[in-house]
Formats: structure tokens, C-alpha cells, sequence
């Protein structure tokens, strides 16, 4: 099949453009860490999650030195705990399943945007550099009130 | 090389001049369509980088 | 043909009304959506209320389902048929076209169904519907209705195609019909996913056989079918873009085998690609997505290789016209033409399109845009401009040349004018939406203020900006419709249906492109190697089910 020199050079430049974007982004992921969340598969029944461990207490859980555990559960239309208060510089394992629908949880002004799942466990970290009142927000569709499904990370 | 391949198919349906200037023209013409896609390219590496800098900053 | 002065069609009358047929459906649905759309920018703008009887997330159900599975499929198949029939002799079989009328039947059963239970809250899941919300299961089944339907006008055009080769054996086959075969064999794979989650899945679930639903499974069938969804709509405009426009602006063919290169690089490519919508969810190792992160950017190649193609094909007509210099071939295009101009437009802003396709898809980078207003923002240059506007470049020319009447120069100028409206009102629209998600504003929510935090007052003024290019596009949707009105009073003549040839030195495309059993394995190792370990695992080790949900 003949192809014009050019579109030659076009595709050259086209395929290495993607290839270094695909290399930045894999480097990222594989050799430092940057994931996309939810890496390790974690089950929950859905209906008896709230009895179990450590879903039977939402909330907030010093892990180390300024690292800390966060189990939340998201529901029709709320979360719990609705409410996180956290020094500045904390790092945050956030720890996140559904009792009910599919929710989200974005983290506004922050990489924290993943799925809540139900069954699923989904897992992200993020340290909080700046202090704020951090606006947390379903961005997936769950029903009537959707819109008003939120909570607040204070960092202080 | 590819100039090569390229006449055969010419000579049976085009008298072989006219065969010469069209493909000689194609091979030397698309310069226009060459610096259009690079910008395109360029367009698309610079809203690429963008985003990557904003998903960065708030990494 | 020329009979008593009666304008000679473009093709056969019986195959001009099945195609009408489909067009006008399709531009009731955007008629119906749009008016939706306008209320959805309305409401999040905050200028106006819904009165208690109609939720916001019932008006997104109907915009959702007919703008994107409606109106789009409605007018690919009309369209993909006429060119089908114009490039295989100019009348299609009689099985071709009553299975094209099963096909409309069966979608338009669906379609009335569907639309019932949307009307009725019955169904108040959005057009991805995704369990464990659940939908009463006549909704289920109305689009189980939509989609074999539409395998039965692919059938048709199958058995058309074959016929045509078997008639003309060693010929090259037309490059419309080829490209249309591809999309349909495209299509049909892909929506072999959803048929399986809605039939398998959701119908037993929703009617109560069974008790729960795997709702990981289901979600990853759904995204089997979703991406490539998004390909079948960019396709048929691709092809308007490689086969009909060189001939409006008086060119040829840039490469025959080249396109059809590219169409084949989409049948394989475009399928095994789901995950690139699942990043930001648990369940999937990030290897996979990783792995189908790749394959997606394996995706844009063909695209790369159509925008060359392009550009090259207006450059050559520009020269063959006397322009001179680096760009002078640009101003050479016939401009002031809407079915050049409109899907030109399109073609335009398949660029911020395209360059906005590439971030969300790059894997952790997804975080930024992930279920933001960018989203949407994206898909209404993809989906509703690109694709939208070719579409409505080739209604120009199309329903004058199945009627037997001509695109006069005063509808061609309000169609000029329509297409302007769009491309403003969609620059606001979707402007705003691009900045406003890159700043955090969700998509699919409706009017809220979030107990007043500042972030989200920071958001007003962008939705204040959507509901005014909302309102623009509306205006541009009733344009549309006046003057597809005025198309049908139109004075009668001959409309021509444009098929460019190929060049003279054309080279013949290698014969595997049409060996469709080694390119349909092709495709099903490339699905198995993409999907076969994590979705056995999602069978193997269930997540534990879900009961239904209603939400709303
Ligand atoms: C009058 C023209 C249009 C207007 C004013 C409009 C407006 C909107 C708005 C405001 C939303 C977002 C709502 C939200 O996320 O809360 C939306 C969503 C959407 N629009 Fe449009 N739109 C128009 C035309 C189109 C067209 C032509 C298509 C496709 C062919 C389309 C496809 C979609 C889809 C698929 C969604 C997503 C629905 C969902 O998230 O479930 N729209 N539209
Ligand atoms: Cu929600
Ligand atoms: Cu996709």
C-alpha cells in the first residue's frame, strides 16, 4: 500500500507523541506510585457491610505519624462520617465502599475522584498540604437527591 | 522507492506525462497538509501537558 | 428513469422511503431531546425551576437516551442504507430493505416503550442505567428492542454487500458500502456486551427471577458496549468526511486503501478499550486498565491517519484549483456550500474533540476530568457537534435527493446560518463546561449550591454561560427543523448524492482487508486479550450480588 512520504513523517510523529504520553503515565503508575485508585481487590457484601469490620465503624483512624485511616461509607444520599477534621500535612488512606447504588467521591481540588462501588472496596491516598474546608461531592448519579450528597474534610 | 511502485499502475490507465506530473506533484505537494497536522499535533501535546501539569499541582 | 419530467432519484423510490423514514425519526428524538436539553442548561444556570411533576434526572434520562441512542442510531442506519444502495447499483434487494424495515419496526417499538416508561419515572436511570438501580424491565427490554433491531438492518446490508460481490467477482467494492459492512460488524460485536448484561443480567433481575445482580460484570458488559458506541457514531461521519466531501469540493479520493485501512485499524481497535471508563473504580487491577489504556491510544492512530487523509484531499483539490502556496489551497474550498461547510465545522472541532478524548483516557489523569461537566463537555463537541453537524450537512443534501427536489440557495444559506447558531451556542455550552469540570463541577446533577461552599459559587457563572449556549443550540435545533420543512416544499429537481472516485493511479487495497473471518478472529483475540482474565475473575469471584435499587 502506498503511503505519501509525509503521512509517513505525520504518523511517525503521531505514534511517538503517544508513546511518550503512554510512557509518562506508565512510569508514573508502575515505578512511582501515581495509581489509579482501587488497586488491591477488597469484597464486601453489601448488606451486612455495616456489621463488619472495619465498616461497623466509619471514621477517622491514626495509622502512623501523621497518617491516618479513613473508612467511609457511602448511601443514599449521604456519607458517613459527614465530617473529617485532619492536621495540615496529614496523609490519608481513604478506605470506600456503598451500601446501596453506585456512588462517587471527588475530593474537590484534589486527585481524590473514585467510584464507591458496591461490593467492592476502593482504596486511594492523599496527603493534605493545604488547610481548607474541603468540599467532598457524589459525582455519580444515585437517585433524587443526588445532588445534595456531600461532606467536608476540614484540614487545619 | 516508492516512486517506483507508484508509476506501474499509471502507464495502463494514464498517458505516462501526464502519469509523471501528477504523481511528481503528489509526492512534492502536500507540504500544506504536512504543517496542518503538525499543528494539530502540537495543539493536542499542549492541552495534553496542561491537564498533566493541573493533575500534578494537585497530586 | 426520466420519465414525464418526474426528477430522476438518487435511488430506488422503496429504498428513499425506508431512509426518509429513519431520518425523520431521528430528528423527532432531537427535536424531543433538545427540548430537554434546554430545560437540563436552564435549571443547572438556576434560571429557571421544574414544576414537581418532572425531575431533573427524568429529563437527563430522556436527553441521554434519545440524543445518544436515538437520534444518532436512527440516522446512521438511514444513512448507511442509502449510501449502501447508491453504491451497489442504486436499489436494494427486497430482503435488504424489509429487513431494514424489521430493523425500524423493532427499534421504533423500543423507542415508543422505552420513552413510556421514562415518562411514566419508571425508569429514572440515565441512559447507561446502571444496576443496582432498577428500571422497570419493559425498559430493559425497549432497548434490547433498539438494539436487535439494528442488527437486522446490518443483516440486510451484509447480504446486500455480499450480493453486490458475488455479482462483480475480482472488482474492488464500493468504499462507501465497505466502510458501512465495518461499521456494522463493528457494532454488532460490540453490542453483543450490553445485549448480554441486559438480557443475562438485568431482565431477570428487574422482573424478579433473580434476586441480585453482579454489578461489577454488569458495569464492565456496559463498557464493552459504551466505547465503541461512541465509534459507531464517529464512523458514519467519517465517512461522509472520506467519500462525499472530496466530491462536493471537486477532488477525488485521497486513498481508497487508505481509508480502508483506517476503517479496519477501527473494527479491531475500537472494542477492546472499555476500561478507559472504569479507571477510577475498584475491582480492576491496574495492570489491565493499564493494558486497555494502550489499546485506546492505539484507537487514535486511524484517527491521525483520517486527519492527514483529509487535509491532504482539500490540499490537492486546492492545487489542482491553482492555489499557490503553503495554505493557499485553503481558500480554494467551496465555503459558502453547507454541505461542505457544515461538516467542515465538525471536522474543526474534532480537534479540541479529539485532543479532550486523549486526556480523559489517560489513565490516572482520568482523576482530574473523571464524572466532571468536562465529560460532557467533550461529548457535546464529539458526539452533538462533530457528528451532529456532519449529519446535519448531509440532511442538506440527502433529503432533496431522495425526494427528488433541490437544496435551493436560500435553504442553503439558512442552513449556513443554522450551522453557525450551533457552532456559537456550542462554544459557550461546551466551553463553559470543559473549564467549569476541570474546576470540579459533576456532571448528571442537578441545580445545587453544595450548602453553600465557595468552590461551588465559584461554578455559577460557567452554568450561568451553559444555559446561554444551551438556549443558542436550541434555536439552532428549531433552525433545523424549519428548514427540513422547507427541504420537503422545495422546488422539484435533481439533488445529486455525492460519491467521489477514486484517483486514477488508486492502487487496489490488499484483499485481507476483506477476509472478514481473519479479521472478525482478529478482533476476538484482541477482545480475549483485553478482557478474558479480569472478567472470568469477576465470574469466578463474584463480588457478593445486589438487590435492586429505586432511587428516585
Ligand atoms: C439543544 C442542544 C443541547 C443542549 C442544550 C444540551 C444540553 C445538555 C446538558 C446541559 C447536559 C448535562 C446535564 C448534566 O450532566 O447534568 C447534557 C447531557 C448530555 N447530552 Fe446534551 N445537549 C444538547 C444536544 C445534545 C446532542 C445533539 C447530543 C447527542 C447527539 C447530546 C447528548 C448528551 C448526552 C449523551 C448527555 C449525557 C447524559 C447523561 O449524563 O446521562 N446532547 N446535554
Ligand atoms: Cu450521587
Ligand atoms: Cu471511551
Amino acid at each position: 500500500m502506498h503511503m505519501h512520504r509525509l503521512e509517513k513523517w505525520w504518523l511517525v510523529f503521531g505514534i511517538s507523541m503517544l508513546a511518550i504520553f503512554l510512557l509518562v503515565l506508565g512510569t508514573a503508575t508502575f515505578a512511582m506510585g501515581v495509581t489509579p485508585p482501587g488497586e488491591h481487590r477488597h469484597t464486601v457484601n453489601p448488606e451486612t457491610v455495616t456489621q463488619n469490620e472495619p465498616f461497623d465503624k466509619p471514621g477517622l483512624r491514626q495509622v502512623g505519624d501523621n497518617e491516618y485511616e479513613a473508612v467511609i461509607l457511602a448511601f443514599v444520599f449521604g456519607y458517613s462520617p459527614d465530617r473529617i477534621e485532619l492536621p495540615v500535612g496529614a496523609k490519608v488512606n481513604f478506605v470506600l465502599t456503598s451500601t446501596d447504588v453506585v456512588h462517587g467521591f471527588h475530593i474537590i481540588g484534589t486527585n481524590v475522584n473514585m467510584m464507591a462501588v458496591p461490593g467492592e472496596v476502593n482504596h486511594t491516598s492523599y496527603t493534605f498540604k493545604e488547610p481548607g474546608e474541603y468540599l467532598v461531592l457524589c459525582n455519580e448519579y444515585c437517585g433524587a437527591a443526588h445532588e445534595q450528597m456531600q461532606m467536608r474534610i476540614i484540614v487545619k | 522507492m516508492a516512486k517506483s511502485t507508484n508509476l506501474v499502475p499509471h502507464k495502463k490507465d494514464v498517458p505516462a506525462k501526464a502519469a509523471s506530473r501528477t504523481s511528481g506533484e503528489t509526492e512534492s505537494s502536500l507540504k500544506g497538509t504536512f504543517a496542518a497536522v503538525l499543528l494539530l499535533g502540537g495543539f493536542i501535546i499542549l492541552t495534553w501537558a496542561g491537564v498533566f501539569l493541573l493533575f500534578l499541582a494537585r497530586q | 428513469m426520466l420519465t414525464n419530467g418526474t426528477p430522476e432519484l438518487q435511488i430506488d423510490r422503496k429504498d428513499s422511503r425506508l431512509v426518509l423514514a429513519h431520518i425523520l425519526f431521528a430528528f423527532g428524538a432531537l427535536f424531543l431531546g433538545g427540548i430537554a436539553g434546554l430545560l437540563q442548561g436552564l435549571v443547572r444556570g438556576g434560571v429557571v425551576k421544574l414544576p414537581a411533576e418532572i425531575g431533573y434526572y427524568q429529563l437527563l434520562t430522556a436527553h441521554g437516551v434519545l440524543m445518544a441512542l436515538i437520534f444518532t442510531t436512527y440516522f446512521i442506519i438511514g444513512f448507511l442504507i442509502s449510501g449502501v444502495s447508491k453504491t451497489t447499483g442504486g436499489k436494494l434487494l427486497p430482503i435488504s430493505r424489509h429487513l431494514g424495515w424489521l430493523g425500524y419496526g423493532l427499534m421504533s417499538t423500543g423507542t415508543v416503550v422505552g420513552t413510556i416508561c421514562i415518562l411514566l419515572n419508571q425508569a429514572t436511570v440515565l441512559y447507561t442505567f446502571y444496576a443496582p438501580m432498577k428500571a422497570s424491565p419493559y425498559f430493559y427490554i425497549a432497548l434490547a428492542l433498539v438494539v436487535v433491531g439494528s442488527w437486522m438492518s446490518g443483516f440486510g446490508m451484509f447480504y446486500q454487500f455480499g450480493y453486490w460481490k458475488k455479482l462483480h467477482k475480482g472488482k474492488v467494492t464500493p468504499l462507501f458500502a465497505f466502510m458501512a459492512v465495518t461499521t456494522m460488524l463493528m457494532w454488532i460485536v460490540a453490542t453483543l456486551g450490553v445485549a448480554a448484561e441486559v438480557l443475562l443480567q438485568l431482565i431477570p433481575w428487574s422482573f424478579g427471577w433473580v434476586d441480585t445482580v453482579n454489578v461489577m460484570l454488569s458495569r464492565t458488559l456496559f463498557w464493552f458496549f459504551g466505547h465503541p458506541l461512541v465509534y459507531f457514531w464517529l464512523l458514519p461521519a467519517y465517512m461522509c468526511w472520506y467519500v462525499v466531501i472530496p466530491k462536493i469540493i471537486g477532488g477525488k479520493l485521497f486513498s481508497d486503501a487508505l481509508a480502508r485501512l483506517a476503517f479496519i485499524l477501527f473494527l479491531l481497535f475500537s472494542i477492546p478499550v472499555g476500561f478507559h471508563h472504569q479507571l477510577m473504580e475498584p475491582g480492576i487491577s491496574p495492570f489491565w486498565k493499564f493494558l486497555q489504556v494502550i489499546l485506546t491510544f492505539m484507537v487514535i492512530v486511524p484517527s491521525l491517519m483520517t486527519a492527514f487523509s483529509l487535509f491532504a484531499t482539500f490540499e490537492q483539490a486546492g492545487r489542482a484549483l491553482g492555489a499557490k502556496g503553503l495554505f493557499g489551497w485553503f481558500r480554494k474550498m467551496p465555503w459558502s456550500d453547507v454541505r461542505f461547510f457544515a461538516p467542515f465545522a465538525g471536522m474543526l472541532t474534532f480537534i479540541p474533540a479529539g485532543a479532550g478524548g486523549i486526556i480523559n483516557a489517560s489513565n490516572q489523569m482520568n482523576a482530574v476530568v473523571h464524572n466532571t461537566l468536562f465529560i460532557t463537555g467533550h461529548f457535546h463537541l464529539t458526539v452533538a457537534t462533530t457528528v451532529a453537524l456532519t449529519f446535519f450537512g448531509v440532511t442538506y443534501w440527502l433529503i432533496p435527493a431522495l425526494t427528488g427536489r433541490k437544496l435551493t440557495a436560500r435553504i442553503n444559506k439558512l442552513g449556513m446560518i443554522q450551522t453557525v447558531v450551533w457552532l456559537v451556542g456550542m462554544f459557550f455550552m461546551s466551553g463553559a463546561m470543559h473549564t467549569v469540570g476541570l474546576l470540579g463541577s459533576p456532571r448528571r446533577t442537578a441545580y445545587t449550591t453544595y450548602e453553600n461552599h465557595p468552590d461551588a459559587f465559584l461554578w455559577m457563572p460557567y452554568h450561568v454561560a451553559m444555559a446561554i449556549g444551551g438556549t443558542i443550540l436550541f434555536i439552532g435545533i428549531l433552525l433545523l427543523i424549519v428548514n427540513i420543512v422547507l427541504l420537503f416544499r422545495a422546488p422539484r429537481g435533481q439533488e445529486e448524492f455525492p460519491i467521489a472516485e477514486a484517483n486514477a493511479s488508486a492502487e487496489a487495497a490488499p484483499r485481507l482487508f476483506e477476509r472478514w473471518g481473519v479479521l472478525i478472529s482478529l478482533v476476538v483475540v484482541l477482545v480475549l486479550i483485553a478482557y478474558m482474565v479480569p472478567v472470568l475473575d469477576m465470574i469466578n469471584n463474584p463480588v457478593p450480588g445486589s438487590k435492586g435499587f429505586v432511587t428516585w
